[in-house]
Protein backbone atom coordinates (compact mmCIF):
# COMPACT_ATOMS: atom_id res chain seq x y z
CA UNK A 1 0.00 0.00 0.00
CA UNK A 2 1.68 3.43 -0.57
CA UNK A 3 2.21 5.89 2.07
CA UNK A 4 3.54 2.99 4.52
CA UNK A 5 7.15 1.35 4.91
CA UNK A 6 7.04 -1.96 6.59
CA UNK A 7 11.11 -1.88 6.89
CA UNK A 8 11.31 0.95 8.54
CA UNK A 9 7.80 0.92 10.12
CA UNK A 10 6.61 4.29 8.78
CA UNK A 11 3.43 5.96 7.59
CA UNK A 12 3.73 9.19 5.90
CA UNK A 13 0.55 10.81 5.20
CA UNK A 14 -0.97 14.56 4.17
CA UNK A 15 -3.67 15.90 6.07
CA UNK A 16 -5.59 19.78 5.97
CA UNK A 17 -3.64 21.49 8.28
CA UNK A 18 -6.97 23.52 9.49
CA UNK A 19 -9.21 20.07 9.74
CA UNK A 20 -6.27 19.11 12.09
CA UNK A 21 -5.97 22.45 14.06
CA UNK A 22 -9.62 22.38 14.35
CA UNK A 23 -9.83 19.15 15.74
CA UNK A 24 -7.33 19.70 18.33
CA UNK A 25 -8.61 22.65 19.48
CA UNK A 26 -12.09 21.85 19.72
CA UNK A 27 -11.23 18.65 22.80
CA UNK A 28 -10.59 19.84 26.31
CA UNK A 29 -8.43 16.61 26.97
CA UNK A 30 -5.01 16.26 27.61
CA UNK A 31 -4.65 13.22 25.04
CA UNK A 32 -5.73 12.97 21.59
CA UNK A 33 -6.07 9.49 20.17
CA UNK A 34 -5.65 9.36 16.15
CA UNK A 35 -7.23 6.91 13.95
CA UNK A 36 -5.70 6.82 10.56
CA UNK A 37 -9.17 5.90 8.08
CA UNK A 38 -7.68 5.70 4.73
CA UNK A 39 -10.25 7.86 2.73
CA UNK A 40 -9.73 10.59 5.30
CA UNK A 41 -5.93 11.35 4.59
CA UNK A 42 -3.74 11.43 1.63
CA UNK A 43 -1.25 8.53 1.90
CA UNK A 44 2.36 9.65 0.26
CA UNK A 45 3.75 7.19 -2.11
CA UNK A 46 7.60 6.11 -1.24
CA UNK A 47 8.99 8.00 -4.44
CA UNK A 48 7.87 11.47 -2.72
CA UNK A 49 9.44 10.75 0.53
CA UNK A 50 12.53 12.24 0.23
CA UNK A 51 10.60 15.54 -0.13
CA UNK A 52 10.00 15.27 3.25
CA UNK A 53 13.36 14.62 4.89
CA UNK A 54 15.13 17.41 6.61
CA UNK A 55 17.40 19.39 4.14
CA UNK A 56 21.01 17.95 4.37
CA UNK A 57 22.57 21.34 4.88
CA UNK A 58 25.65 20.47 6.75
CA UNK A 59 27.23 21.66 10.34
CA UNK A 60 25.38 24.59 11.90
CA UNK A 61 28.18 27.84 11.94
CA UNK A 62 26.91 28.84 15.35
CA UNK A 63 24.26 27.68 17.67
CA UNK A 64 22.78 29.65 20.32
CA UNK A 65 19.80 29.64 22.84
CA UNK A 66 17.23 32.52 22.26
CA UNK A 67 16.31 34.42 24.34
CA UNK A 68 12.77 34.72 26.65
CA UNK A 69 10.10 33.70 24.41
CA UNK A 70 8.11 36.07 25.86
CA UNK A 71 10.14 39.19 25.30
CA UNK A 72 10.98 37.71 21.92
CA UNK A 73 8.00 37.78 20.85
CA UNK A 74 7.14 41.29 21.56
CA UNK A 75 9.94 42.69 20.11
CA UNK A 76 9.29 40.59 17.12
CA UNK A 77 5.79 41.90 16.63
CA UNK A 78 6.78 45.76 17.59
CA UNK A 79 9.87 45.37 14.29
CA UNK A 80 7.47 43.54 12.17
CA UNK A 81 4.71 46.42 12.96
CA UNK A 82 7.44 49.14 11.74
CA UNK A 83 7.59 47.57 8.84
CA UNK A 84 11.55 46.27 8.11
CA UNK A 85 13.41 43.62 6.65
CA UNK A 86 15.41 42.15 9.74
CA UNK A 87 18.76 40.59 10.05
CA UNK A 88 19.78 37.78 12.21
CA UNK A 89 23.76 37.95 13.54
CA UNK A 90 25.12 35.20 15.93
CA UNK A 91 28.36 34.45 17.44
CA UNK A 92 30.14 31.79 19.25
CA UNK A 93 30.49 34.02 22.31
CA UNK A 94 27.23 33.98 23.08
CA UNK A 95 26.14 37.44 20.86
CA UNK A 96 23.43 38.08 19.34
CA UNK A 97 22.47 41.35 16.82
CA UNK A 98 19.18 41.61 15.30
CA UNK A 99 18.95 44.14 12.96
CA UNK A 100 16.32 45.81 10.54
CA UNK A 101 15.86 48.55 8.17
CA UNK A 102 12.82 50.93 7.17
CA UNK A 103 12.66 53.54 5.12
CA UNK A 104 12.65 56.12 7.85
CA UNK A 105 15.09 54.41 10.34
CA UNK A 106 16.84 51.60 11.26
CA UNK A 107 17.19 49.02 14.13
CA UNK A 108 19.46 47.08 16.32
CA UNK A 109 19.03 45.10 18.87
CA UNK A 110 21.67 43.27 21.18
CA UNK A 111 21.60 40.79 23.35
CA UNK A 112 24.54 38.71 25.20
CA UNK A 113 25.30 36.09 27.93
CA UNK A 114 23.07 33.80 26.08
CA UNK A 115 24.16 29.98 26.26
CA UNK A 116 26.18 28.98 23.37
CA UNK A 117 26.46 25.07 21.98
CA UNK A 118 28.77 25.77 19.10
CA UNK A 119 31.00 23.09 19.06
CA UNK A 120 34.72 24.22 18.61
CA UNK A 121 34.95 22.73 15.58
CA UNK A 122 32.04 24.20 13.81
CA UNK A 123 34.11 23.96 9.98
CA UNK A 124 30.30 23.25 7.67
CA UNK A 125 31.28 24.21 4.51
CA UNK A 126 33.67 27.24 5.50
CA UNK A 127 36.20 24.90 6.54
CA UNK A 128 37.43 27.50 8.59
CA UNK A 129 38.59 25.81 12.13
CA UNK A 130 40.42 29.34 12.77
CA UNK A 131 37.43 31.54 13.65
CA UNK A 132 37.47 34.08 16.09
CA UNK A 133 34.84 33.48 18.40
CA UNK A 134 33.41 37.12 18.42
CA UNK A 135 32.99 36.64 14.68
CA UNK A 136 29.53 37.16 13.62
CA UNK A 137 27.41 34.86 11.22
CA UNK A 138 25.04 36.18 9.57
CA UNK A 139 21.08 35.19 8.13
CA UNK A 140 18.79 37.81 6.49
CA UNK A 141 15.20 36.76 6.85
CA UNK A 142 11.94 37.59 5.79
CA UNK A 143 10.38 39.41 8.95
CA UNK A 144 6.65 37.95 8.26
CA UNK A 145 7.99 34.30 8.08
CA UNK A 146 10.32 34.79 11.27
CA UNK A 147 7.08 36.51 12.99
CA UNK A 148 4.48 33.93 12.06
CA UNK A 149 6.94 31.75 13.70
CA UNK A 150 7.58 32.91 16.85
CA UNK A 151 4.26 34.15 17.43
CA UNK A 152 3.03 30.98 17.76
CA UNK A 153 5.02 29.11 19.89
CA UNK A 154 3.13 28.92 23.23
CA UNK A 155 5.18 30.89 26.23
CA UNK A 156 5.31 26.77 27.85
CA UNK A 157 7.94 26.33 24.67
CA UNK A 158 10.60 28.36 26.38
CA UNK A 159 14.05 26.87 25.06
CA UNK A 160 14.28 27.55 21.73
CA UNK A 161 17.74 26.99 20.05
CA UNK A 162 18.63 28.67 16.62
CA UNK A 163 21.72 27.60 14.67
CA UNK A 164 22.69 29.37 11.78
CA UNK A 165 24.28 27.96 8.50
CA UNK A 166 26.99 29.36 7.06
CA UNK A 167 24.59 32.47 6.16
CA UNK A 168 22.79 30.52 4.03
CA UNK A 169 19.92 28.86 6.47
CA UNK A 170 18.46 29.65 9.92
CA UNK A 171 16.69 26.69 11.65
CA UNK A 172 14.97 26.76 15.27
CA UNK A 173 14.67 23.81 17.39
CA UNK A 174 12.41 23.35 19.92
CA UNK A 175 12.59 20.29 22.54
CA UNK A 176 9.99 18.95 24.76
CA UNK A 177 9.43 16.11 26.95
CA UNK A 178 7.34 14.14 23.96
CA UNK A 179 8.54 16.13 20.65
CA UNK A 180 10.81 17.92 18.76
CA UNK A 181 9.87 20.65 16.71
CA UNK A 182 12.33 22.28 14.08
CA UNK A 183 11.79 25.11 11.80
CA UNK A 184 14.22 25.59 8.81
CA UNK A 185 14.10 29.37 6.81
CA UNK A 186 15.91 30.19 3.47
CA UNK A 187 17.84 33.42 4.47
CA UNK A 188 17.03 36.28 1.76
CA UNK A 189 19.69 36.77 -1.12
CA UNK A 190 21.95 39.67 0.52
CA UNK A 191 21.97 42.45 -2.09
CA UNK B 1 24.00 51.42 28.53
CA UNK B 2 27.40 53.15 27.75
CA UNK B 3 26.73 56.37 26.40
CA UNK B 4 29.34 59.98 25.90
CA UNK B 5 26.25 61.90 27.13
CA UNK B 6 27.47 64.31 24.38
CA UNK B 7 25.09 65.43 22.88
CA UNK B 8 22.87 68.65 21.74
CA UNK B 9 19.90 66.73 23.46
CA UNK B 10 20.08 63.76 26.23
CA UNK B 11 16.84 62.45 27.70
CA UNK B 12 16.96 59.45 30.27
CA UNK B 13 14.10 58.09 32.19
CA UNK B 14 12.98 54.96 33.92
CA UNK B 15 9.94 52.68 33.11
CA UNK B 16 9.33 53.66 28.94
CA UNK B 17 5.92 52.26 29.09
CA UNK B 18 4.50 55.12 29.96
CA UNK B 19 5.11 56.88 26.79
CA UNK B 20 3.86 54.28 24.48
CA UNK B 21 0.62 54.87 26.58
CA UNK B 22 0.87 58.87 26.04
CA UNK B 23 1.38 58.29 22.32
CA UNK B 24 -1.23 55.34 21.67
CA UNK B 25 -3.76 57.73 22.73
CA UNK B 26 -2.79 60.14 19.75
CA UNK B 27 -1.61 58.43 17.10
CA UNK B 28 -4.07 59.47 14.63
CA UNK B 29 -1.65 60.92 11.83
CA UNK B 30 2.02 59.49 10.33
CA UNK B 31 4.00 61.94 11.67
CA UNK B 32 3.84 63.84 14.71
CA UNK B 33 6.40 66.70 16.14
CA UNK B 34 8.41 65.97 19.07
CA UNK B 35 9.50 69.39 20.72
CA UNK B 36 12.55 69.49 23.85
CA UNK B 37 13.57 72.33 26.06
CA UNK B 38 14.48 72.47 29.23
CA UNK B 39 11.18 72.54 30.73
CA UNK B 40 10.34 68.90 28.85
CA UNK B 41 9.18 67.44 25.72
CA UNK B 42 5.81 67.63 24.52
CA UNK B 43 4.40 65.49 21.28
CA UNK B 44 1.66 67.35 18.82
CA UNK B 45 -0.18 65.59 16.62
CA UNK B 46 -2.62 68.03 14.16
CA UNK B 47 -4.57 67.02 11.60
CA UNK B 48 -3.92 70.64 10.01
CA UNK B 49 -7.97 71.11 9.69
CA UNK B 50 -10.09 70.14 12.64
CA UNK B 51 -8.05 68.35 15.71
CA UNK B 52 -4.42 68.60 17.29
CA UNK B 53 -3.55 66.79 20.47
CA UNK B 54 -0.75 67.26 22.86
CA UNK B 55 0.97 65.47 25.36
CA UNK B 56 3.32 67.66 28.08
CA UNK B 57 5.93 65.86 29.76
CA UNK B 58 7.54 67.54 32.01
CA UNK B 59 11.11 67.69 33.21
CA UNK B 60 10.69 65.80 36.79
CA UNK B 61 9.30 62.98 34.87
CA UNK B 62 12.77 62.45 33.66
CA UNK B 63 15.38 60.98 35.71
CA UNK B 64 17.53 63.52 33.20
CA UNK B 65 17.01 65.37 30.60
CA UNK B 66 19.96 67.89 28.62
CA UNK B 67 18.91 70.16 26.20
CA UNK B 68 21.68 72.46 24.59
CA UNK B 69 19.68 74.26 22.60
CA UNK B 70 16.72 76.20 23.22
CA UNK B 71 14.26 73.78 21.47
CA UNK B 72 14.87 70.53 19.64
CA UNK B 73 11.91 70.47 17.02
CA UNK B 74 11.52 67.18 15.00
CA UNK B 75 8.70 65.64 12.71
CA UNK B 76 8.90 61.76 13.11
CA UNK B 77 6.80 59.49 11.81
CA UNK B 78 4.35 58.48 14.53
CA UNK B 79 4.21 54.71 13.74
CA UNK B 80 7.68 54.04 14.26
CA UNK B 81 8.16 56.12 16.93
CA UNK B 82 4.79 54.42 19.41
CA UNK B 83 6.09 51.20 18.29
CA UNK B 84 9.67 51.63 20.22
CA UNK B 85 8.04 52.32 23.16
CA UNK B 86 5.93 49.26 23.08
CA UNK B 87 9.52 46.69 22.14
CA UNK B 88 9.39 45.51 25.71
CA UNK B 89 6.35 44.62 28.24
CA UNK B 90 8.07 45.59 31.76
CA UNK B 91 7.91 48.85 33.81
CA UNK B 92 11.24 48.76 34.12
CA UNK B 93 12.70 49.67 30.58
CA UNK B 94 15.30 52.40 30.91
CA UNK B 95 15.24 54.66 28.30
CA UNK B 96 17.34 57.15 26.52
CA UNK B 97 16.63 59.69 23.51
CA UNK B 98 19.64 61.21 22.04
CA UNK B 99 19.64 64.18 19.17
CA UNK B 100 22.93 65.59 17.55
CA UNK B 101 21.75 68.04 15.48
CA UNK B 102 20.19 68.55 12.12
CA UNK B 103 21.07 65.52 9.30
CA UNK B 104 20.90 63.19 12.62
CA UNK B 105 18.80 60.98 13.35
CA UNK B 106 16.55 60.88 16.62
CA UNK B 107 17.63 57.92 18.36
CA UNK B 108 15.79 55.63 20.90
CA UNK B 109 17.39 53.49 23.26
CA UNK B 110 15.51 50.81 25.55
CA UNK B 111 17.34 48.52 27.64
CA UNK B 112 15.54 45.47 29.76
CA UNK B 113 16.92 42.87 31.08
CA UNK B 114 20.19 42.97 29.55
CA UNK B 115 18.52 42.80 25.99
CA UNK B 116 19.66 46.66 24.12
CA UNK B 117 17.06 47.94 21.70
CA UNK B 118 17.98 51.04 19.78
CA UNK B 119 16.32 52.37 16.98
CA UNK B 120 17.38 55.27 15.18
CA UNK B 121 14.83 57.76 13.22
CA UNK B 122 15.20 59.91 10.50
CA UNK B 123 13.27 63.08 10.75
CA UNK B 124 11.94 65.45 8.83
CA UNK B 125 12.05 69.50 10.05
CA UNK B 126 8.44 70.51 10.94
CA UNK B 127 9.02 74.03 9.78
CA UNK B 128 9.53 72.92 5.92
CA UNK B 129 5.73 70.99 6.06
CA UNK B 130 2.44 72.70 7.71
CA UNK B 131 2.51 75.21 10.37
CA UNK B 132 1.13 74.19 13.96
CA UNK B 133 -2.13 75.30 14.28
CA UNK B 134 -2.53 78.06 17.09
CA UNK B 135 -6.07 77.54 18.40
CA UNK B 136 -6.10 80.99 20.16
CA UNK B 137 -7.29 79.97 23.24
CA UNK B 138 -8.68 81.83 26.26
CA UNK B 139 -10.23 81.12 29.51
CA UNK B 140 -12.15 83.88 29.64
CA UNK B 141 -14.09 82.63 26.35
CA UNK B 142 -14.80 79.77 27.52
CA UNK B 143 -18.63 79.00 28.03
CA UNK B 144 -19.08 75.73 29.30
CA UNK B 145 -16.32 73.12 31.92
CA UNK B 146 -17.22 69.87 32.83
CA UNK B 147 -14.22 68.25 34.85
CA UNK B 148 -15.66 64.31 34.95
CA UNK B 149 -13.92 61.02 36.33
CA UNK B 150 -13.71 58.41 33.19
CA UNK B 151 -16.05 55.62 34.33
CA UNK B 152 -19.27 56.42 32.47
CA UNK B 153 -17.74 59.32 29.82
CA UNK B 154 -15.10 56.24 28.45
CA UNK B 155 -18.12 53.90 28.05
CA UNK B 156 -20.19 56.21 26.00
CA UNK B 157 -17.60 57.26 23.55
CA UNK B 158 -16.85 53.74 22.83
CA UNK B 159 -21.06 53.03 22.73
CA UNK B 160 -21.19 56.15 20.10
CA UNK B 161 -23.07 55.29 16.83
CA UNK B 162 -20.62 55.04 14.37
CA UNK B 163 -23.09 55.47 11.28
CA UNK B 164 -23.96 59.14 12.98
CA UNK B 165 -21.91 61.50 11.45
CA UNK B 166 -21.98 64.21 14.09
CA UNK B 167 -21.27 63.94 18.05
CA UNK B 168 -23.76 66.54 19.61
CA UNK B 169 -22.24 67.66 23.21
CA UNK B 170 -24.73 69.97 25.27
CA UNK B 171 -23.46 70.77 28.68
CA UNK B 172 -25.89 72.83 31.25
CA UNK B 173 -25.76 73.12 34.89
CA UNK B 174 -27.52 69.97 34.97
CA UNK B 175 -25.67 67.44 32.44
CA UNK B 176 -24.09 66.77 29.63
CA UNK B 177 -25.26 65.09 27.04
CA UNK B 178 -23.75 62.86 23.81
CA UNK B 179 -26.41 63.09 20.92
CA UNK B 180 -25.71 60.89 17.78
CA UNK B 181 -28.82 60.43 14.78
CA UNK B 182 -27.59 57.61 12.16
CA UNK B 183 -29.22 55.00 11.10
CA UNK B 184 -29.77 53.42 14.52
CA UNK B 185 -32.01 56.63 15.32
CA UNK B 186 -31.86 59.21 17.56
CA UNK B 187 -29.59 58.19 20.52
CA UNK B 188 -28.66 60.36 23.44
CA UNK B 189 -26.79 59.44 26.46
CA UNK B 190 -26.45 61.69 29.77
CA UNK B 191 -24.08 62.48 32.65
CA UNK B 192 -26.27 64.15 35.76
CA UNK B 193 -24.59 66.80 37.74
CA UNK B 194 -25.49 64.70 40.72
CA UNK B 195 -23.67 61.80 39.23
CA UNK B 196 -20.10 60.86 41.22
CA UNK B 197 -18.61 60.46 37.57
CA UNK B 198 -19.07 64.46 38.13
CA UNK B 199 -16.34 66.73 40.15
CA UNK B 200 -17.34 69.84 38.32
CA UNK B 201 -20.25 71.23 35.62
CA UNK B 202 -20.70 74.83 35.09
CA UNK B 203 -21.81 76.89 31.39
CA UNK B 204 -22.02 80.23 31.54
CA UNK B 205 -25.41 80.09 29.21
CA UNK B 206 -28.25 78.28 29.87
CA UNK B 207 -27.35 75.56 27.03
CA UNK B 208 -23.88 75.37 25.31
CA UNK B 209 -24.39 73.04 22.61
CA UNK B 210 -21.89 72.29 19.30
CA UNK B 211 -21.99 69.37 17.35
CA UNK B 212 -18.35 67.72 16.10
CA UNK B 213 -17.90 64.84 13.99
CA UNK B 214 -17.95 61.34 14.89
CA UNK B 215 -14.23 60.57 13.94
CA UNK B 216 -12.89 63.18 15.80
CA UNK B 217 -14.47 61.76 19.06
CA UNK B 218 -13.43 58.73 18.25
CA UNK B 219 -10.25 59.57 18.18
CA UNK B 220 -10.15 60.56 21.64
CA UNK B 221 -11.11 57.22 22.84
CA UNK B 222 -8.07 55.58 23.64
CA UNK B 223 -7.38 58.83 25.24
CA UNK B 224 -10.81 58.14 27.07
CA UNK B 225 -9.96 54.76 28.61
CA UNK B 226 -5.96 55.60 29.68
CA UNK B 227 -7.10 58.61 31.64
CA UNK B 228 -7.97 59.04 35.45
CA UNK B 229 -9.58 62.30 35.10
CA UNK B 230 -11.21 64.21 32.25
CA UNK B 231 -11.67 68.16 31.62
CA UNK B 232 -13.89 69.19 28.94
CA UNK B 233 -14.26 72.63 28.50
CA UNK B 234 -16.25 74.51 25.18
CA UNK B 235 -15.33 78.24 24.22
CA UNK B 236 -17.58 80.77 22.37
CA UNK B 237 -16.28 79.61 18.79
CA UNK B 238 -17.21 75.37 19.78
CA UNK B 239 -13.45 75.15 20.17
CA UNK B 240 -13.51 71.87 22.80
CA UNK B 241 -10.27 71.37 24.73
CA UNK B 242 -10.77 67.75 26.30
CA UNK B 243 -7.95 66.84 28.97
CA UNK B 244 -7.13 63.55 29.91
CA UNK B 245 -5.09 63.12 32.92
CA UNK B 246 -2.75 60.24 32.59
CA UNK B 247 -2.09 58.00 35.86
CA UNK B 248 1.77 57.84 37.31
CA UNK B 249 2.71 55.68 40.24
CA UNK B 250 3.94 58.89 41.97
CA UNK B 251 2.22 62.65 41.76
CA UNK B 252 3.79 64.15 38.86
CA UNK B 253 1.16 64.12 35.82
CA UNK B 254 1.12 63.35 32.44
CA UNK B 255 -1.20 65.49 30.39
CA UNK B 256 -2.72 65.30 26.89
CA UNK B 257 -5.04 67.70 25.57
CA UNK B 258 -7.14 67.17 22.62
CA UNK B 259 -8.36 70.40 20.67
CA UNK B 260 -11.59 69.88 18.70
CA UNK B 261 -12.91 72.09 16.17
CA UNK B 262 -17.13 72.01 15.86
CA UNK B 263 -19.24 71.50 13.32
CA UNK B 264 -22.15 73.75 13.34
CA UNK B 265 -23.56 75.81 16.22
CA UNK B 266 -26.55 75.63 17.50
CA UNK B 267 -28.69 78.68 18.52
CA UNK B 268 -30.31 78.65 22.27
CA UNK B 269 -33.65 79.27 20.20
Amino acid sequence: MSGIDAEHNEIIFEIEVANLLHSMTTTNDNFVHLKLVRKDVDLQPVRMWNMFNPPNIGSPSVSVYMPTLKTLQKMITSIKIMGAKHELRANTKGELKMDAVLEQAKINVYINDLSNLTTTVATGTSGNTNEAPAQFHVVRLNLKQFHNFFNLIPYTFNKILMRIFDNRVVNFIINEADCQLIFYMGGLNVD
Amino acid sequence: MADDRDHMMYIAKENAKEIHQVLKSMKFKEYCTFKACRDGIQFVVDDHNFQQANAYLKTEIFSELDVRVDEVRLRVPMNILAECFNVFSGASTALRLTYDGPGEPLVVSLEDEGIVFKCSIMCQNPQHHHKMYDFEWKNENVLAKVILKPNKAKEIVRDLDKTSPTVRITVTDGHISFLTDGELGKIKSMIPAHSDQVEHMEACRERVTFSYRYNLIHRMETAFLASSKISLRIDNRGVMSTQFLIPRTDSKNIFIEFFTIAEVEWDDG
